[in-house]
C-alpha cells in the first residue's frame, strides 16, 4: 500500500476514491515515566518518555487508518495529515487522516510504468 | 549561641541549599546539555549532504526508480531547565520574547527534521517533499513544571535526479547561544 502526504503519486492516476480514512489514539504514559520526566525538567533536554509516547501514538493511529483503508479495498492512502490535541496533562490524542483511493498506472503521462507499479496491482 | 540556634542555622542552610541546588543544577547541567545538543545538530546537518528537502507538494526533480514514495514521520519532545522555566513565568509579567523557549522550540524542530531526513536517507531515498510541522500539546493545564516543546514532523520521501541542493549550510541560528 502506498502511503504519502501528497495529493498525487507520480506515474499513477486515481481510478476511484474510496473516501476519508482515519485513525486516532489517546495514550498516557505510566506514572514512573511521568515522574522521570519531571526530574528531567530540572535540567532540560529531550524527554525520551514523552517522545516514545508520541511515537507509539503515531504508529497506532496510522495502523488504524491503514486498516480502515484496507477494509475499503483501497491500495493507497494520499494526503495523510496528523493533528494532535491535549486531553489532560501527560496524555495526548493523535489523529491521522487521509484519503483512501485506488490507483492505477497512468499510461499517457508515463509511457513506461514506474518501476514500483506492481505495488498497486 | 545555644543548641537550638545551631540546629536552626543548620536547618536553614540545608533548606537554602535544597532550594538552590536544583536551580543551580538545572542551569549548569542544562546549559551543558543544550550546548552539546547544538553541536550534535550542527554536525548531523553538515553530514546530511545531497538530500533535497522541500515543502512543495509537486515532487520536484523526480526520477524514476524502484522505490515508491513513502510517508516518513518523526517526533521529539524537548524541555527547558528549571531556572529558565522560572524566568519565563517572570517574563509573563512584563511581556516580550521568551528567548529561552524560542531556543528550545528551535532545537526540537531541528532535531525532528534531522530524524526524518536521516530515516529517509537510511531507507535509500535522497529527497523529501511536502515537509510539514505540527506541535502537540502534552502539557495541558499542568502549569509551571511543564515547559516542553513537542514537535512532530512528517514528509514524503522519494528519489530525485540531478545535482542536489544541500540543506542550508549550518550557519549560526539567531536562536542558538
Amino acid at each position: 500500500m502506498i502511503v504519502t502526504n501528497t495529493e498525487i503519486v507520480p506515474g499513477f492516476r486515481i481510478r476511484e476514491v474510496r473516501g476519508l480514512v482515519q485513525g486516532n489514539t489517546v495514550r498516557a504514559k505510566h506514572l514512573g515515566r511521568d515522574i522521570a520526566a519531571s526530574l528531567k525538567n530540572l535540567v532540560g533536554g529531550e524527554l525520551h518518555g514523552y517522545t516514545e509516547l508520541l511515537t507509539e501514538s503515531r504508529r497506532q493511529a496510522m495502523e488504524r487508518m491503514l486498516a480502515q483503508a484496507q477494509q475499503l479495498g483501497a491500495n493507497a492512502v494520499l494526503n495523510v495529515r496528523f493533528t494532535t490535541s491535549s486531553i489532560t496533562a501527560g496524555a495526548a490524542e493523535l489523529y491521522a487522516y487521509g484519503t483512501a483511493v485506488i490507483l492505477e498506472v497512468d499510461r499517457p503521462a508515463a509511457p513506461q510504468a514506474p518501476a514500483y507499479a506492481e505495488i498497486v496491482s | 549561641m545555644d543548641g537550638e540556634d545551631i540546629v536552626g542555622v543548620v536547618v536553614g542552610v540545608l533548606g537554602l541549599c535544597s532550594a538552590v541546588t536544583p536551580i543551580f543544577l538545572g542551569v549548569v547541567v542544562g546549559t551543558l546539555i543544550e550546548r552539546s545538543h547544538l553541536k550534535r545538530l550542527a554536525r548531523r546537518e553538515a553530514a546530511l549532504q545531497g538530500i533535497l528537502v522541500t515543502q512543495l507538494r509537486s515532487f520536484p526533480a523526480l526520477a524514476s526508480s524502484h522505490l515508491p514514495p513513502r510517508l516518513i514521520c518523526a517526533e521529539v519532545v524537548i524541555s527547558s531547565d528549571y531556572l529558565r522555566t522560572l524566568f519565563t513565568n517572570t517574563r509573563k509579567i512584563f511581556g516580550g520574547e521568551m528567548r529561552s523557549m524560542t531556543r528550545v522550540a528551535d532545537r526540537a524542530r531541528r532535531e525532528a527534521t534531522l530524524r526524518v531526513l536521516e530515516e529517509a536517507q537510511g531507507l535509500g531515498y535522497n529527497a523529501v517533499c511536502n515537509l510539514r510541522y505540527a506541535s502537540a500539546d502534552l502539557a495541558g493545564n499542568s502549569g509551571k513544571r511543564a515547559l516542553m516543546s513537542p514537535i512532530f514532523v512528517y514528509g514524503t520521501a522519494y528519489i530525485a535526479a540531478g545535482p542536489k541542493v544541500s540543506p542550508a549550510a549550518p550557519t549560526k541560528s539567531p536562536f542558538s547561544s
